[in-house]
């Protein structure tokens, strides 16, 4: 479902956040209600987990509270709610010992190449409901890649400085997330 | 029928005879039924170890070596326990690994770390006893029934909680430490050094349930008809905060 | 090059990131094998897909309810967000823990200014209070229950109340959806000591209604729907 944020608010977010700073509740519900979902689904793609989700969703607001007077609207407020979003979700990454440059236990996931003249499998028309069946598969090195870059558009260079990874760990994560992705949607699509 | 009694008392004292061998199968075939795991990892700098059970005893004690060694005895074998090294320090979450899963029994943890060790522990169920650690941080958090007994602790900010279980704190508070315990069912007990100095909140269900024995003096004040005691015990210097809310609270001077 | 390492290279080359060279040279092989291009073909499926639907958020399950979560948060919080603070707090510390924990820095003007501003602020109250003392005055409790009734943050106590029941009947469904997957011997446990935190809110309320204005039980009251919203969230999450 499309965010109303875009429809041209009456009060900007900027104008917002500096009342909020000012401590004005109102402002900062304000801003809640126009970003809640923005942050809950960023959480949602990388964790991948509605509990935890909602936990980090719940922590970035109240990070946000907090540093709310350090906006200055050099940036956009999305933009900078985004990096806050993101440096929450890498936290608590951390803290639960996920190592984003190694993508599973047993380290790299390879690459399936595919060889032959004829694939039995088609991949299907992606849909919503599959795709995030086969991100949730993914693991959480990739997927944050894949999130950040496909999902939420950023550029390597940013994700690379966001996960503190190389540019070309951030590219290799993303085609390797790719790939891995299509073997799972067509498994999906695979006749039982 | 004159056949059968013979037999009968032979089948009895033979049975008397085997008991203790059947004793001890049933019992080697239950501890079969168990999986034991043991682990050791090298200590960092700063060593610092997280551990969220779900149900079991958690028992953390201090040792000479420069190392961490976990020990888990797993009711169900199928338990996923994978600990993980990262910069905070040791992590291990049986919640987290064995989330959706129903056949997950107590694991019952028994950690030995440098003394210097920062240790934030949590359980849904179960004991927590904590000995002779002095690192920065003490968590000890039961969301239910479990005591809480930590002997011989320094440390800078010690935290412990539980709902039903007492709780016994035996150690001492450093200058400009945080100190909080609090229970809902059970009695919390506080040794302490008679040259122990503290700034102290301290709330019960009712005046005669906070005994401050040696450590009580006419400066401390009560508040909520003696429900609360607030005041400073020596310099004052430790903050440590109480509330217990059908249970003691209870002061002891080593 | 072979199909692996052009496969290698598909990703840069959907992207637009690859240099004209190899791009030329992937999109002559990619004409000529099928199966590369397939790849490929399921690829830019996936990115178009993730393009077209970007701007899509999933609602939270429960918008107000979060929203109630944070609120509390911060009015709990809100004493610390003046100042640095030297020590961590703990999220469920009470205002006395937080207020002494706090760390105070004022210039030696500041200093002085303040010094003068309780001065006057003290001769004021006193002068007050003795003119009420003696022409018989008002009741002090009439006052002090304007102060005691309405909570730190602005909110009166039966609002905050309300509020936190909130969060704790959200809390409450998803620890029902998850029960029946518990072992007995834990919902038993759960059981047994939800009741413990439910008898202390009694009795802080059953205090509150016999004394408004008694800040211990107040006090009381919010640490207990604070470990229990805290121990339901814990068992939402098994």
């Amino acid at each position: 479902m499309a965010e109303s944020e875009t429809e041209t608010p009456r009060t900007s977010d900027y104008e917002l956040a500096q009342r909020a700073a000012e401590g004005d509740r109102t402002a900062f519900e304000e801003l809640y209600q126009r970003h809640n979902r923005r942050v809950y689904s960023l959480c949602l793609r990388m964790t991948q987990n509605v509990t935890e989700a909602e936990d980090l969703a719940q922590e970035v607001f109240i990070q946000l509270f907090r540093k709310i007077g350090s906006f200055r609207g050099e940036s956009a407020f999305t933009t900078w709610l985004h990096r806050l979003t993101v440096n929450q979700v890498l936290m608590h990454f951390r803290k639960r010992g996920v190592r984003l440059e190694q993508t599973t236990e047993e380290g790299e996931v390879p690459v399936q190449i595919v060889k032959g003249t004829e694939n039995p499998n088609a991949m299907p028309v992606v849909d919503r409901i599959a795709l995030d069946k086969a991100i949730g598969q993914l693991p959480p090195g990739y997927r944050s890649v894949f999130t950040l870059h496909d999902i939420e558009g950023h550029e390597h260079e940013e994700i690379a400085r966001m996960l503190g990874v190389s540019v070309g760990t951030s590219k290799s994560q993303l085609h390797k997330a790719r790939m891995k992705l299509r073997g799972l949607l067509r498994q999906q699509n695979k006749p039982k | 029928m004159s056949f059968f009694l013979p037999v009968t008392r032979n089948r009895v004292s033979s049975f008397i005879t085997l008991l203790p061998f059947f004793l001890v199968l049933i019992v080697s075939t239950s501890a079969s039924a168990q999986q034991r795991v043991s682990r050791q990892f090298p200590a960092g700098k700063n060593v610092r170890l997280e551990l969220k059970n779900l149900s079991g005893t958690i028992t953390v004690e201090s040792w000479a070596r420069d190392e961490i060694k976990i020990t888990a005895t797993m009711e169900a074998p199928a338990v996923h326990f994978n600990p993980r090294q990262t910069d905070l320090g040791l992590i291990i979450d049986i919640v987290a690994d064995n989330r959706d899963r129903r056949d997950v029994g107590d694991v019952n943890f028994k950690v030995q770390v440098p003394i210097r060790s920062s240790l934030d522990l949590e359980t849904r169920s179960g004991q927590i006893t904590v000995s002779n650690v002095q690192g920065e941080l003490l968590r000890a958090h039961v969301s239910t029934s479990g005591d809480i007994t930590l002997s011989g602790i320094s440390a800078a900010r010690v935290f412990a909680s539980n709902t039903t279980g007492n709780i016994y704190f035996d150690g001492d508070f450093a200058s400009g430490g945080t100190y909080e315990f609090k229970s809902g069912r059970g009695t919390i007990t506080l040794r302490l050094p008679a040259n122990c100095g503290f700034h102290l909140v301290a709330t019960a269900p009712a005046a005669e349930k906070i005994k401050m024995g040696e450590f009580w003096h006419s400066g401390l004040k009560k508040m909520g008809e003696g429900r609360r005691i607030i005041g400073d015990v020596g310099d004052g210097r430790a903050s440590v905060t109480i509330m217990n809310y059908q249970g003691d609270i209870h002061f002891l001077r080593r | 090059m072979n199909c692996e390492k052009y496969q290698d290279l598909l990703s840069d080359f959907i992207d637009g990131s690859l240099a004209s060279q190899d791009h030329h040279s992937i999109e002559a092989h990619l004409s000529a094998c099928g199966v590369c291009a397939e790849v490929r073909g399921d690829l830019d499926a996936i990115v178009t897909y993730c393009h077209e639907h970007r701007g899509e958020y999933d609602a939270v399950p429960n918008e107000r309810a979060l929203w109630l979560r944070i609120s509390n948060l911060i009015e709990a919080g809100d004493l610390e967000l003046a100042t640095d603070l030297r020590t961590e707090i703990p999220q469920n510390a009470g205002w006395w823990f937080r207020l002494m924990n706090r760390s105070w820095q004022m210039s030696l003007p500041q200093l002085a200014a303040s010094m003068i501003a309780v001065a006057i602020i003290v001769s004021v109250a006193t002068m007050i209070g003795l003119r009420r003392f003696g022409s018989g005055g008002e009741s002090a409790g009439l006052r002090s229950s304007g102060v005691t009734t309405v909570a730190a943050n602005g909110l009166p106590l039966a609002e905050r109340y309300r509020q936190q029941q909130q969060t704790i009947d959200y809390w409450n469904q998803r620890v029902e959806l998850n029960k029946a997957r518990w072992n007995p011997q834990m919902r038993e446990t759960f059981e047994r000591n939800l009741n413990v935190i439910d008898a202390a809110v009694n009795d802080s309320l059953s205090h509150l209604n016999q004394n408004p204005h008694d800040e211990v039980s107040e006090e009381v009251l919010n640490a207990a729907l604070n470990d229990k919203v805290e121990l339901l969230r814990e068992f939402a999450e098994l």
